[in-house]
């Protein structure tokens, strides 16, 4: 079972994901690296305008998100394909992820550029302890 | 891309209450400006899309999709979509 440890810091959980445009399961994606932050509280996983747009995501949609006021907003859905590589290149080990549709943030973070929610997240064991966090499909 | 989903979601939202009630939870596949089909399952859409039309060129829309929350986030989102 391949499994991912980690450290909690300033009570945030940010690792690197890889993102792809979707349909290459079996084969090696041509992916980018980003920091995600792993948010049990998002419903949804969502991404910034820039992964869109370097990965080359095409929109699929569009789906509402609840601000602060709570009044819906618009946002595009993008279809995605996110794994989390573990361990070092060159045999890079994988936790395989998924293949899913991530909103658009409809602003920039300043230190992550996905936002891993729990359709994503629900996919793994997670579990928190002494300051560290295990990941692990 | 965007005017093939502007004209999609608009051709969705215009769509009569009854339909929507009547399909809620399910998904539409949409292709200029017209709803193509509607599936129990969005994932169906979603492969019968790009089979038929290709990835870009095609959009997905739920019937009585509900509001996501962001959890954390959501107190950063201003109802314009700008970061508070």
């Amino acid at each position: 079972m391949a499994t991912f440890v980690g450290q909690v810091e300033d009570n945030e959980i940010i690792f690197v994901v890889w993102v792809s445009v979707p349909g290459h399961a079996d084969e090696d994606p041509e992916y980018r690296s980003y920091n995600a932050l792993l948010d049990t509280g998002a419903q949804k996983t969502m991404i910034s305008p820039k992964v869109a747009k370097e990965v080359g995501l095409q929109a699929i949609g569009h789906m509402l998100i609840v601000p602060v006021t709570g009044q819906p907003i618009d946002t595009k859905k993008f279809r995605a394909r996110i794994d989390i590589p573990i361990g070092q290149p060159p045999a890079q080990p994988v936790l395989r992820g998924r293949e899913l549709n991530a909103g658009l943030l409809p602003y920039q973070p300043n230190n992550h550029d996905v936002l891993l929610g729990m359709d994503f997240i629900s996919r793994f064991h997670l579990s928190m302890y002494g300051g560290n966090y295990i990941l692990s499909n | 891309m965007n005017d093939q989903l502007n004209k999609n979601l608009k051709a969705f939202r215009k769509l009569p209450d009854e339909i929507k009630t009547e399909n809620a939870g399910r998904t539409a596949l949409l292709h200029d400006g017209k709803i193509v089909d509607i599936y129990n399952d969005g994932e169906d859409a979603y492969r019968t899309g790009c089979k038929v039309y290709g990835l870009g060129n095609f959009s997905i829309e739920t019937f009585g999709e509900k509001p996501v929350s962001l959890g954390y986030f959501t107190q950063f989102v201003t109802a314009s979509g700008a970061r508070a």
